[in-house]
């Protein structure tokens, strides 16, 4: 063993100072080596007798069964779980989307495409195409982080299907806006009291 | 003429043609020409009663150079093993590493800093979220802001972090167990493995790739009942990792398997810049977490499990403690975790609240220069440096001020004790390739890049 | 929150401000970046002692010209100072008091951009007070600003943004209703309006008054209603009105042009020189995915200060239009052409040029003014070699038509073609202009015609009803940019590569070699003038691995060698196009990066 590191397989704190609370605690492993385990009968029907408790467990109660059968029983994703991609709504029904660009800027993969086109109405901007194409998305959530409109999210609860030919996995704006439901953040500097109105997540319920 | 060796039971070896292991060990090999020749009476000579006692007769062969791998079905990484061996005795071997390589680092100088955590998830896939800190910690010691951290992103890291260990060693451990005939606890121990990945599904919305850690903290809170949870799924996972030991420990066909092989001692694991808990299986007990903690592992009672031969069941047992120990350190973080913020109060380094961004231009601003330029980290270099599921996981960094890292290095772990992997196996039979190759843990995302 | 010290950082972002006010390249303009000297450091002639004066500037002695205006002389130091309304390039109102310094003995701050310096000064930019209030300047100016970021074309290459950012970067403190304006005024036939992001600078006021001549523009009402309006009867439409968006430093005026189309951060951008005329602009081609989105003016003090014309920014769309994009051979006379490859079509024109030239044909040459100096340069090589072949030459200069009514004393000239000087040059100073060229085709002077560059100063009509002129030609070589009735009659048709997608070189007006960059790879089959001369010239064995046939750097090179060579010494580039080359510079080479990691602008 080098020597420098001798010192440190004894209960020494560590070196670090400060406030040091944990001690370098060394454990060497056990290398266990017994009679009935060289003569191996013994050992072996212990191990069968191990595998043979789960037999019979998942046998009559499923006690240690983790298996889910998909797709007859699904699992409900988590609220976090990020799926595929879905486009908010104004009130209007509009999206909300005002291709600002931000989420193509910090897409570490490069799979949001947005055309921009004027509106000429008040809202000025929104896009004209939207595509997403989930075969290049690496699901990091940065989009969602990055949407200063909350027009973007991946909190739909389905995740990206198998497509047979690369570009049915292209997610346009009409398929993310199917998704969408209308967004209850406020938005636009609208009133004084927009501390108190918190943006709350909906939840997208697949269809079953 | 004929060698003739006495083996330790007393029975006669015959080598004619080839080498021993121990000879290859031992180095310096005779080329096969050196090597007695086959007499050519052969026949006469095995029916001769003087060979009656000799126990093997081993017929002179000239090696033969056969490819293990890229895509080898007992490989866990991709890698090329080109082997020359001799019979069963591996003779020479030739390790070839690059076929995952994903120039992680060019992609780190084209994205900002935040940007990059999505490709960090990608290094060692196994453990992401333990990656993600490394990286994190790196750019955070150039902003210098490690010592303003929140103390609950923090302990969250270290929660994170530690579940993520704890699923690096199952899935080494119990691809191991399988390569070697033991299927069952492959099963349970991935199955634990999902408990936890479901855990930090929940948590990071998603199973593998997180990308969860931000600079500055982390990008969430933990969900309800988080706590709950986790000790919920440590306490059933202590009983399926004990029922795995028993499986596996005592096992004779396990440890005839494991003992011995792919030893190496401390002082070549130190040179060849073995870290983690394969240097630990020499005895060593180097840990980062120990002796450099950074964030708060300084807080916790844990032990550094060691090994004491360096062989590949050392190896085995050392992670099998160090999954007990990371699960010690789960149960005191979960009890120490102070309520507060997640991420630092930095409108430079870290995005503003969501409802402040829609509703004033200030924290809008600060959003989009976030985005769009990055975070501006100061000039200058930074080697940070972290205890990842396989050993010291090393972030360098180069700055030039911009929101974008002039260069970024990572010290893999995997690409460093991969390349004693030639001599591990040198001497060894071809059936102990894989397990060593598996108990080393090189993971190709890791070690490619 | 005036008490917090600055933070690591502003190190970083002073040096980045640093660059970005890096001052005027020379003539053949470098990148912006590439050019080091700090302003104001290195005056031609340097004035008297007397004149300079040493002042105090954060605890540092700094020597500068007596009454020099306090902001530059912090910039050019390296000293981060907030500003909105100063403009290099513009006087200095002092309306925004963002740039507000302490000077030792003067009880209030004062605004450093309308401040002379004087003998002894003591200014302090970075004490608590003059942070505190510049922190408190952009809090009162957010106060109303819309949040608008989203939507704003201006987001990403934002003065306030960026000031923000360095120098505020607090949360808002208001929780009162923000005072509205009104947004998408139309002020004229290229500028929007939006009233609510106008922070008051007026320096696009200054830009109309100062650089157009024409005062279009004023501020309305006041207070926090205070708005930025045309004047009465008014609309903005000077021909440099354009310049009111690059100076806004909020996104309050926008192009329509380039309103929505792009992010500005999201583009890549290469320094070049507007096509548009005679005077040679300088600018910075921004582009992105292959296609270039706006042009605007780069600094030049030598030509076009920070300006440029509407109508140059409108040049880029040239680029993309009407173009010729693959080879024809075999027309004129009536004769449809067809399509083939490069090679087949320069190894047709190479094998017909050698059998004229040996014949000792007479064989016209034009050199077009809208074509670099290289492809000139090489042409002329060709011509040498041509005559000694035995054919007779005659050289002629085209290009499009002088328009005079665009002429003015600001920037705009009546010759319309950014390389007249040149292409005169490299003619020969017996060559002809258009009109000799149709009266000798008229006269059936030439058996050949090779066109480097299909421009003629003719009307659409009047170039329909010149073509047929070409058809008693034996052999008629055009290399366009564009099709055109006349390029359909050429028995050998080739694609050239338009200004943006070349590296090469123009002299203007005032003689001065400006370097063209290539930003976007050439439309179809597309090549340089300057390569489809090299490689006719190969297959014909007028040249064989001539430098100039190597690269557009090497012609650059030569040329710069062979026309100086019969130069006297100290000749004055403003007297002769061929003393303007003496002092050419090829420039560094340089990737182009993304506006969002290359420096703020604004």
């Amino acid at each position: 063993m080098s020597t420098h590191h001798a010192p440190s397989t004894t209960e020494a704190s560590s070196s670090t100072g400060g406030k040091v609370r944990g001690k370098i605690g060394v454990r060497v492993v056990g290398r266990p080596d017994s009679l009935e385990q060289r003569i191996y009968l013994p050992e072996v029907i212990r191990g069968l007798g191990v595998t043979a408790k789960h037999f019979f467990a998942n046998l009559f109660s499923r006690k240690y069964t983790v298996t889910v059968q998909y797709p007859e029983q699904k699992l409900r994703y988590p609220d976090r779980n990020r799926g595929l991609h879905r486009l908010m709504l104004r009130d209007d029904g509009q999206v909300r989307c005002v291709a600002c660009m931000l989420c193509p800027t910090v897409c570490p993969a490069h799979c949001i495409t947005i055309v921009p086109e004027e509106t000429g109405n008040g809202n000025e901007k929104r896009p004209r195409i939207f595509e997403i194409d989930e075969l290049r998305c690496v699901v990091c959530g940065l989009c969602v982080e990055a949407c200063p409109c909350d027009a973007i999210r991946m909190d739909s609860g389905v995740h990206a299907p198998a497509v047979d030919y690369r570009g049915d996995a292209i997610q346009t704006k009409i398929d993310m806006l199917k998704r969408g439901t209308h967004s209850v953040a406020t938005q636009g500097g609208v009133g004084p009291d927009w501390r108190e109105k918190q943006p709350t997540v909906k939840q997208y319920d697949p269809p079953k | 003429m004929s060698t003739t060796t006495q083996s330790k039971t007393g029975s006669k070896k015959l080598a004619l043609g080839m080498p021993t292991p121990e000879e290859i060990t031992a180095g310096g090999i005779p080329g096969i020409s050196a090597r007695p020749k086959l007499p050519p009476d052969l026949m006469a000579k095995l029916n001769n009663e003087e060979l009656e006692e000799v126990e093997d007769i081993e017929l002179p062969t000239e090696p033969m150079t056969i490819n293990m791998g890229p895509s080898h079905p007992a490989t866990h990484g991709t890698v090329r093993i080109i082997l020359t061996i001799d019979g069963e005795t591996v003779r020479d071997s030739d390790v070839q590493v690059g076929y995952l390589h994903r120039c992680f680092e060019k992609e780190a100088e084209a994205a900002t800093y935040t940007q990059v955590f999505p490709y960090t998830d990608r290094l060692n896939y196994v453990s992401p979220l333990l990656n993600n800190v490394g990286f994190a910690l790196a750019v955070e010691k150039l902003l210098g802001i490690v010592d303003r951290l929140p103390e609950r992103a923090s302990y969250i890291r270290v929660i994170v972090g530690e579940i993520s260990r704890i699923t690096d060693h199952l899935t080494c451990l119990g691809a191991s167990a399988m390569e070697v005939g033991g299927f069952t606890p492959f099963l349970w121990m991935i199955k634990v493995r999902e408990w936890l990945w479901e855990l930090l599904e929940e948590l990071t919305g998603a199973r593998l790739t997180h990308s969860y850690v931000r600079i500055g903290g982390v990008a969430q809170d933990l969900p309800e009942h988080f706590i709950e949870k986790l000790r919920a799924v440590l306490e059933k996972s202590v009983e399926v990792l004990g029922e795995c030991e028993s499986l596996l420990v005592k096992n004779r066909i396990f440890r005839d398997r494991m003992d011995g092989v792919g030893t190496i001692s401390a002082e070549d694991a130190i040179a060849w810049g073995w870290t983690g808990p394969c240097l630990r299986s020499t005895g060593v007990p180097y840990d980062v977490r120990k002796d450099h903690p950074y964030l708060v592992y300084d807080r916790f009672e844990f032990d550094v499990p060691v090994g004491s031969v360096g062989d590949n069941y050392d190896r085995v047992a050392v992670r099998l403690e160090e999954i007990r120990q990371s699960m010690r350190i789960l149960d005191q973080a979960c009890k120490q975790i102070p309520a507060g913020p997640v991420l630092l109060d930095e409108p430079r380094i870290c995005m503003p609240p969501k409802n402040a961004v829609y509703n004033t231009i200030e924290s809008m601003i600060g959003h989009f220069k976030l985005i769009v330029d990055g975070i501006k980290v100061p000039p200058g270099e930074v080697y940070s440096y972290t205890e990842g599921g396989n050993g010291e996981l090393g972030f360098y960094i180069v700055s030039d001020g911009s929101g974008r890292p002039y260069r970024c290095h990572v010290r893999a772990p995997s690409f460093i004790h991969t390349q004693a992997l030639s001599k591990l196996i040198l001497g060894a039979g071809i059936a102990d390739i894989i397990p060593t190759f598996g108990l080393i843990n090189m993971i190709g995302g890791e070690c490619d890049r | 929150m005036a008490e917090t010290p600055p933070s690591p950082m502003k190190s970083s972002i002073a040096a980045a401000l640093r660059e970005t006010q890096s001052p005027s390249p020379p003539p053949v303009a470098p990148p912006a970046a590439a050019s080091a000297a700090p302003a104001g450091s290195a005056p031609s002639s340097a004035p008297p002692p007397s004149d300079i004066v040493t002042i105090k500037l954060d605890g540092r002695d700094v020597q500068a010209k007596k009454g020099a205006n306090l902001l530059e002389v912090c910039l050019s130091n390296g000293v981060d100072v907030s500003y909105f309304c100063y403009h290099p390039g513009l006087s200095s109102p002092a309306v925004c008091r963002q740039c507000l310094v302490e000077v030792v003995g003067q009880p209030k701050l004062v605004p450093a951009c309308f401040t002379p310096i004087a003998d002894k000064m003591e200014v302090n930019t970075a004490t608590p007070r003059v942070l505190g209030i510049r922190r408190q300047m952009l809090e009162f100016t957010l106060v109303n600003h819309p949040v608008d970021c989203p939507i704003c074309d201006k987001a990403g290459e934002c003065t306030l943004q960026k000031q923000y950012q360095d120098w505020d970067h607090v949360g808002s403190r208001s929780s009162i209703p923000k005072v509205h304006k009104p947004k998408m005024q139309d002020l004229g036939p290229h500028i929007v309006l939006d009233a609510e992001r106008c922070i008051l600078c007026t320096r696009c006021i200054r830009v109309c008054d100062e650089v157009a001549g024409e005062k279009q523009l004023t501020m309305a009402w006041r207070g926090d209603r205070e708005q930025l309006t045309v004047a009465p009867g008014h609309q903005l439409d000077n021909p440099y009105s354009l310049n009111t968006v690059d100076v806004c430093p909020v996104g309050a005026l926008t192009s329509k042009d380039f309103r929505f189309t792009m992010r500005a951060w999201e583009l890549f951008s290469t320094s070049s020189v507007c096509p548009g005329c005679a005077t040679g602009c300088n600018v910075e081609v921004h582009h992105a995915q292959g296609e270039i989105w706006r042009l605007v003016p780069r600094e030049n003090l030598q030509v076009n200060k920070y300006w440029m014309c509407d109508e140059g920014r409108f040049t880029y769309k040239n680029v993309r239009h009407k173009r010729l994009t693959s080879a024809r051979i075999g027309g004129g006379r009536g004769q449809p052409a067809q399509i083939t490859s490069i090679d087949k079509a320069v190894a047709f024109a190479a094998e017909r040029l050698d059998r004229l030239a040996s014949g000792g044909g007479t064989i016209g040459l034009v050199f077009s003014a809208q074509t670099t100096n290289e492809a000139l340069f090489a042409l002329s090589q060709v011509a040498q070699k041509l005559s000694t072949r035995g054919a007779t030459i005659r050289t002629y200069v085209t290009g499009t038509a002088a328009r005079p009514e665009r002429a003015d004393k600001i920037l705009r000239s009546a010759d319309t073609n950014p390389n007249a000087a040149g292409a005169k040059l490299f003619a020969g100073t017996g060559a002809g202009d258009a009109s000799a060229l149709l009266s000798d085709l008229k006269a059936g002077k030439l058996k050949g015609l090779w066109m480097a560059g299909g421009d003629l100063p003719l009307t659409e009509q009047a170039l329909f009803d010149a073509a047929p002129l070409v058809d008693g030609l034996e052999l008629f070589i055009c290399q366009a940019v564009h099709d055109s009735p006349l390029l359909r009659r050429a028995q050998v048709q080739l694609p050239a590569a338009a200004w943006a997608e070349v590296d090469g070189s123009f002299t203007n007006n005032k003689n001065l070699v400006q370097r063209l960059r290539k930003a976007v790879t050439p439309q179809g089959d597309a090549r340089s003038h300057l390569e489809l001369i090299g490689q006719i010239a190969k297959k014909a064995n007028l040249a064989q691995s001539e430098k100039w046939q190597v690269s557009a750097r090497q012609a650059f090179l030569q040329m710069v060698a062979s026309v100086s060579s019969s130069l006297p010494a100290g000749a004055d580039p403003a007297q002769s196009v061929a003393a303007g080359f003496a002092s050419a510079d090829w420039g560094r080479e340089y990737l182009p990066v993304q506006l969002r990691f290359a420096n703020s602008r604004g």
